[in-house]
């Protein structure tokens, strides 16, 4: 009895295959998904990088979780994020396959340390742990650490500065624990403040009268990463009282920035050094805003400066409606949406893409 | 920019890992439950602790708490003799003692109260005499009852509240006022059932200063048949006594019948608690007489009975602390 055995190999089409594997290549290239924290909501943002970027899905998911206070170091107080990221990836039809967590500052340990040039490895190692260990109340080891050179100004030429970014191994592991089986790679974990910087980066040009100050101010602390053009120059963080007032915040701020710039005028040598403006970021940025001096040129984080908006977002420009004699009437002002809570998922999505 | 990915460490990973307070690790769910294990063993060895101390402590004071309850019972003779004196004889004597001395110290407590409430009924009937008769009086331990007949209904609730606001009465149950023939001015009736209050427990501090005589009960009888005759009191017949034997004391019982005013019969008994005699005075009746009931043939005597029910207490072993009454 013969045999019939039918192969199959003629039958695929490897044409597909490849187109389809470019398009996965491409959109892994190309898009990114990014995820902020902010008081209990959870804000995202799918940017698409062609021409320029573009954000495609964004939206913000409101949780019973209080994130900010610690709880993202607790696995078993964060267990529904998983279904939380899984919903919102299902729901916005996210085609992303790279992830790009933000995470809140006031987590992180941010410091800025000078090296010796020609150090190894190892002491490299000992020293930015020592460094850390000054201001870190736990052992060392229990943090994630990355170093991060900056092309700043040195005030010695064998001296690199650094800046040191850690946070804790629980927070981590417990987040790569929980979003491992997630149907989008979870590919890099970032801090707010270093988040928004790339937002600024991406949407503003330098500023030709002075240095930039990034402000993300928060109940209870304010962090400020201060920028020549786009290069971080410089670390303050100060506290204040949770339940203060914006203008207490903004009075606060006020002294802090002088007190800041003077701080780095004597670390640099240079008393010449100007502050330029000033970009507020984050909860309470529209609040304080109106009180920081004038002198500072203060002004709101806008995400949306050169990327663009969502297409069901953007404002369709409609011709202008005329009266009986030819006038064009005058519209009723829609005020602008508020997208300065964005800045840091736009800012994590960007920072893949950045890659 | 400036590129930090968190999820990588720069630096080396310690061997040793973070103890979180991420509750899913084996190790803190085992340490966990091993400090409440712990906790509720300290829970149940310190509850144990109490349990035995408390039984070593009743132990220890066995014999005062069996003496206590003896005051109110009885003798329970559900212990053996104290062996801690080197006599247990004298010492068997001697707590014997304390429980007769205290028994017969809130038997004269008792007689006291009872007195306090005869006087005060007597005298509140003399007082409304016009317009209440009392047919009888039934006081037996904590319990009385009287049988009381008003010109009006308001007499009799009069009476009945003044009763009732004596301080000696705890409870009291008295029937509706109803209409009666029996006597002619006095047309309606009422019985009032209730309880006095018992008096205070007495301590072995109340017992100090007090002594009873533990008389012969031919002597005591005798004594208290002398005292109703001094109170102008006649004594229908000697009484008939019955004997019955107990553990601490033997009990002599009787019963006889004293005419005289009422008045008389509640000094008589004032008197005899004054002299701390060994006597019990268990149930009193007091029966006031009536022309009118009299001329009916309803009531046989012509002046007030008073009934009394007594026992005569003496030790089963007599004594030390026994001294005869001068004759």
């Amino acid at each position: 009895m013969a045999l019939s055995a039918q192969s199959d190999r003629n039958s695929v089409d490897f044409e597909s295959a490849d187109r389809e594997y470019a398009e996965l290549s491409n959109l892994y290239k190309t898009t990114a998904f990014g995820l902020c924290f902010s008081g209990q909501k959870i804000y995202f943002a799918e940017v698409h990088h062609k021409d320029g970027f573009e954000v495609r899905k964004m939206g913000s998911i409101a949780t019973n979780l209080k994130f900010g206070s610690g709880i993202e170091g607790v696995e078993r107080n964060i267990q529904s994020l998983y279904s939380y990221v899984n919903g919102c990836l299902e729901d916005n039809d996210i085609k992303a396959k790279r992830m790009n967590i933000s995470i809140n500052t006031n987590l992180a340990l941010i410091s800025k340390v000078f090296v010796e040039n020609d150090v190894s490895e190892d002491d490299l190692e000992n020293f930015v742990k020592w460094e850390f260990s000054q201001q870190a109340l736990d052992d060392v080891d229990q943090y994630v650490v990355n170093t991060v050179s900056l092309d700043s100004f040195v005030p010695q030429k064998n001296l690199s500065p650094i800046l040191a970014v850690g946070l804790r191994r629980r927070y981590v592991e417990s987040l790569t624990t929980i979003l491992e089986k997630s149907k989008i790679t979870f590919s890099n974990l970032d801090v707010d403040l270093l988040c928004t910087h790339a937002t600024y980066e991406v949407n503003y040009d330098i500023s030709y009268a002075g240095m930039t100050a990034l402000v993300e101010v928060k109940n209870g602390s304010i962090s400020i990463l201060l920028c020549k053009d786009y290069e971080v120059e410089y670390f303050y963080q100060f506290t204040c009282n949770p339940k203060s007032t914006p203008q207490k915040i903004g009075e606060l701020l006020n002294r802090h920035l002088e007190n800041m710039m003077r701080g780095y005028q004597n670390e640099i040598g240079n008393k010449n050094a100007v502050l330029g403006r000033v970009i507020l970021s984050n909860l309470l940025a529209k609040e304080v805003m109106p009180f920081v001096e004038e002198q500072f040129s203060a002004s709101v984080i806008d995400p949306f400066r050169k990327i663009l908006l969502p297409k069901d977002l953007r404002p369709v420009e409609e011709e202008p409606e005329l009266d009986e004699n030819g006038v064009p009437k005058k519209k009723i002002e829609i005020p602008k949406q508020d997208y300065t809570p964005y800045a840091e998922c736009i800012g994590a999505a960007l920072k893949l893409l950045l890659d | 920019m400036i590129k930090v990915n968190l999820l990588d460490n720069h630096f080396a990973v310690p061997i040793v890992k973070e103890t979180t307070d991420t509750d899913t690790s084996a190790s803190k769910v085992i340490q966990r439950e091993a400090k409440k294990s712990a906790r509720r063993l300290s829970r149940i060895v310190l509850l144990l602790i109490g349990v035995i101390g408390g039984s070593v402590a009743s132990y220890m004071q066995r014999y005062e708490i069996v003496e206590t309850l003896e005051q109110y019972t009885g003798p329970l003779n559900i212990l053996p003799p104290r062996d801690i004196m080197q006599d247990a004889e004298v010492a068997e004597d001697v707590r014997q003692e304390r429980i007769r001395q205290l028994y017969m110290l809130n038997t004269v407590r008792v007689q006291e109260r009872d007195f306090l409430f005869l006087s005060r009924v007597d005298s509140t009937k003399n007082a409304m005499k016009d317009r209440i008769y009392l047919f009888q009086i039934l006081l037996d331990g904590n319990d009385f009852s009287m049988k009381i007949y008003g010109k009006t209904e308001k007499d009799v609730a009069e009476f009945t509240k003044t009763i009732i606001d004596s301080r000696q009465v705890e409870d009291n149950k008295p029937s509706s006022i109803e209409p009666s023939t029996a006597l002619k001015d006095k047309k309606f009736k009422r019985t009032l059932n209730g309880t006095l209050k018992g008096p205070g427990i007495a301590s072995d501090a109340d017992a100090a200063g007090v002594k009873t005589n533990f008389l012969e009960p031919d002597r005591t009888l005798k004594k208290i048949i002398e005292m109703a005759k001094a109170n102008s009191l006649k004594v229908s017949q000697d009484p008939k006594m019955t004997t019955s034997k107990g553990v601490v004391m033997i009990t002599h019982s009787g019963e006889f019948a004293l005419e005289g005013t009422i008045a008389s019969f509640t000094k008589y008994i004032h008197q005899i608690n004054q002299l701390n005699l060994n006597v019990e005075l268990t149930e009193y009746q007091i029966d006031y007489t009536n022309a009118e009931l009299k001329k009916a043939d309803k009531i046989k005597n012509d002046k007030d009975v008073a009934t009394l029910k007594f026992n005569v207490l003496t030790p089963s072993k007599p004594a030390e602390t026994h001294t005869p009454l001068a004759k």
